[in-house]
């Protein structure tokens, strides 16, 4: 502290913070992509070898361009997060170190199956004579892709529930001991957390990769195009109607759990003032002078959406428990409704999708159309929202009750340029590989790409 | 005498030969594209383009084994490398972006942003890469400029103290030495032999002076793998089994585990003891288990990898394409 004063200090760590937040929410923008691609490719391929449909081969062709352009950014940007890690949060990192690597470390191998596997995969997609091969090889490839998200949501949900050490006689000494790695692997938040980041981040993706195919669909200038984009988007609405479908059901599980593992947060992002036993789903508004403003509050909908089992019966914390000192920042109650009242609407409309599909009837008419180019940018910013909620919901701690983000920060000020850097780099890297994708899927037209189906020896047989 | 070593290091030593083996590729893929591009565009490419990304999850895989193995040292190494980290970070996105780009570049013919430029462009970053990974790297074995306890690193001290100098400019000699035999260029058979020679000698004399050796009877192992390579590529008879990837890859990876094993059990000089910063034996034991695991996941995707890449080349002779280039 003799170097730098605590009024500098507090503004690093507040830079530290930023910039953590920021290449995070860059980086998930491109990885929901890459897990979408995964899923998609795969689906594709497989019902363009069964069905011998040139359409799904070519629509797995381009979707893999995209992909690996995806990856590559998205390797990178995996890489810079890792190294910031330790680079901004050194202490947390050597906790990590010691009691919960293991998660990072099993990521590694799942990233590494990903990227051999797409190696192959890309590279020597006509090699393969048995084009099933081939297919197993997109399969390897969304399995490693899903399982690193996986394996980094529960350094997560370790975070939020921490375990695998004595807490109490970590908090009184400041040592670590009785560790066991693997109870902090299995700690309790993990299951449910990664069910819902999992399905969510599919749901993203998938809706994203939507947009553009409902977009190109409305500028296809020929047949071809139009048929692959429409065989396409029917892929899009029954993978996204069951990967949301699945995140609004996790999530609420998820939601509920917090009530016994972090009543704080659930607290905040409820905005209970008080804990009851009736309590009202409140929505919207927002804290002013131990007030709730502005809200729509809707009576006994939360404890029944808290305890569906008993019907409501249960009692939900509220934030007079608690020192308002130890208070997250408020406004995630406004993220939580984000992410609510979005995914809702979706679902919704990914129902209705799948109401037409049923009907056999067409999903590239008008609202359809329309309604998938606005799911996408949606859905990213609902997942956005959950994301901010979580993580800012977790305030001022960086593991829950354990560590605070204040004692884990580098305060190094030489941090701070290279971070404005990395920051103003981002801004162009991002855009810059939606924008090359694009480009690149927009540069090669179906036609050709169909045709170059069609001379395969698979689809001659 | 050879100092007994713990398997956790040993474990970590492997991981780290690996990475730099193959990171190395990418390195002689550099100096090649600088100085003779056309030959790269039939010898270099064919290997470099299903590889580079590979690259990063190696290097990925050994900073979180490292973390693993040693988290108490984190901290030094954040405090005191934080702005070339970072700037390593900005590098390495920019790594990708130019070679994704020149990969699948739309217009080919654009006569300002072409293929040529954005793979000189990646030879630049790659190289400053490496080199700054090898900085850093050195630093940690001789410790000059490196504060311990400050945790701050001064880069005049360490530029200043020439052994440092010698071991990055050494490597960089040696691996341009070794390009032309890794990728079959086109030079004089007993040029990589004199240049690698030089490398060698220059890298090998320097890491001896920063400092950390403590088992320098293990110097002899790298010095003739790494010098056999050049040596087998010299005769027409021999020149193919240098030219294997293979061959090439276990030989440069036996080197630098030994060349590493050579300075064990000491950092920072005979500053730092290695066994003193280990992890808890809980987590060693799990790390191990997880290593040999996803070690054997590992070994049988390469085995696939080289069964593909080389049944590509036999069977079709050309290279695996970028889609952009169709």
């Amino acid at each position: 502290m003799g170097v730098i004063g605590i009024g500098t200090m507090v503004s690093i760590i507040n830079f530290d913070r930023f910039l953590m937040g920021f290449t995070l929410a860059s980086h998930i923008l491109i990885v929901t992509m890459s897990i979408g691609f995964s899923i998609l490719i795969s689906l594709a391929e497989f019902l363009a070898i069964r069905w011998k449909d040139p359409y799904y081969e070519a629509m797995a062709r381009r979707f893999t361009k995209a992909f690996v352009i995806f990856f590559a950014v998205g390797t990178a940007s995996g890489t810079v997060l890792a190294v910031e890690l330790f680079a901004l949060w050194p202490s947390f990192m050597v906790i990590v170190g010691k009691v919960d690597i293991l998660p990072f470390y099993y990521e590694v191998f799942a990233f590494l199956l990903e990227s051999i596997s797409l190696v192959l995969y890309f590279y020597y997609w006509d090699f393969f004579e048995n084009r099933y091969k081939h297919w197993a090889l997109s399969l390897l490839v969304a399995v490693g892709t899903v399982m690193s998200a996986v394996f980094i949501t529960l350094i997560n949900a370790w975070m939020n529930t921490p375990s695998g050490f004595n807490i109490p006689y970590y908090l009184k000494t400041g040592n670590l001991i009785n560790i066991n790695p693997i109870a902090a692997v299995l700690t309790p938040s993990g299951f449910y957390e990664d069910a819902h980041v999992v399905t969510a981040t599919i749901a993203a993706g998938v809706f994203l990769i939507g947009t553009y195919l409902a977009y190109s669909f409305i500028k296809a200038k020929t047949e071809d195009g139009r048929i692959l984009y429409r065989k396409g988007l029917n892929i899009v609405a029954i993978v996204g109607l069951i990967s949301i479908a699945l995140a609004g059901i996790s999530g609420s599980v998820a939601d509920s759990l917090l009530i016994t593992l972090q009543p704080l947060k659930y607290a905040a992002i409820e905005l209970n003032l008080n804990s009851s036993t009736s309590a009202a789903e409140i929505i919207g508004g927002v804290y002013s002078s131990g007030k709730i403003l502005y809200d729509i509050s809707i009576p006994n909908l939360q404890s029944l959406l808290a305890f569906p089992l008993t019907f409501g019966k249960g009692t939900v914390p509220g934030l007079d428990q608690y020192p308002q000192s130890l208070w997250p920042p408020l406004f995630i109650h406004l993220t939580f409704d984000t992410m609510v009242g979005g995914g809702f609407l979706v679902g919704l409309f990914a129902l209705y999708l799948a109401w037409r599909l049923l009907r056999k009837k067409s999903i590239t008419t008008t609202l359809p159309i329309y309604g998938m180019i606005i799911s996408g940018p949606l859905l990213a910013l609902v997942y956005d929202s959950g994301w901010v909620t979580d993580e800012v919901g977790r305030q001022p701690w960086i593991i829950y009750n354990v560590m605070t983000v204040q004692s884990a920060a580098n305060t190094s000020p030489s941090i701070i340029p290279l971070g404005i850097a990395i920051i103003v780099f981002y801004f162009l890297v991002v855009p810059f590989c939606f924008y090359f994708a694009y480009r690149i899927l927009k540069n090669d037209a179906v036609e050709t790409e169909l045709e170059r189906a069609r001379r395969s020896k698979w689809f001659k047989r | 005498m050879v100092q007994t070593i713990d398997i956790e290091v040993v474990l970590n030593l492997i991981i780290f030969a690996m990475f730099f083996t193959i990171a190395s590729t990418e390195l002689m893929a550099a100096s090649a594209i600088i100085f003779k591009y056309k030959e790269s565009e039939k010898k270099v490419f064919k290997f470099l383009i299903p590889i580079w990304e590979v690259t990063g999850t190696f290097f990925v895989f050994y900073v979180v084994n490292l973390e693993g193995l040693m988290p108490d040292v984190l901290p030094l190494l954040a405090y005191s490398f934080i702005s070339y980290i970072l700037i390593l970070l900005i590098l390495y996105v920019l790594r990708n972006t130019l070679i994704i780009s020149a990969e699948n570049l739309w217009k080919r013919k654009n006569r300002i942003i072409n293929r040529r430029l954005l793979y000189s462009a990646y030879a630049i970053v790659t190289f400053v890469l490496g080199a700054m990974i090898v900085m850093i790297y050195a630093a940690f074995i001789g410790g000059h400029g490196l504060n311990f306890n400050a945790e701050t690193f001064n880069l005049i001290s360490f530029i200043t103290f020439l052994p440092d100098d010698g071991f990055i400019i050494g490597i960089a000699i040696l691996f341009f030495g070794l390009a032309a035999v890794y990728y079959g260029l086109d030079v004089n058979p007993f040029l990589p032999f004199i240049v690698t020679t030089m490398g060698m000698l220059l890298s090998g004399i320097s890491i001896f002076e920063m400092g950390d050796t403590n088992n320098s009877t293990l110097f002899i192992i790298p010095i003739i793998f790494t010098l056999s390579i050049p040596l087998l590529w010299m005769f027409n008879k021999t020149k193919n089994i240098a030219e294997n990837k293979l061959v090439f890859q276990g030989l440069l990876s036996i080197s630098i585990f030994f060349l590493a094993y050579s300075q064990y059990p000491y950092l920072l000089g005979k500053n730092l003891l290695i066994t003193s910063v280990l992890n808890n034996s809980a987590m060693q034991t799990q790390m191990f288990y997880a290593t040999l695991i996803g070690g054997a996941i590992l070994l049988v995707l390469t085995y696939f990898f080289f069964d593909i890449y080389f049944g590509n080349s036999q069977n079709e002779n050309q290279e695996p394409i970028a889609e952009g280039e169709n």
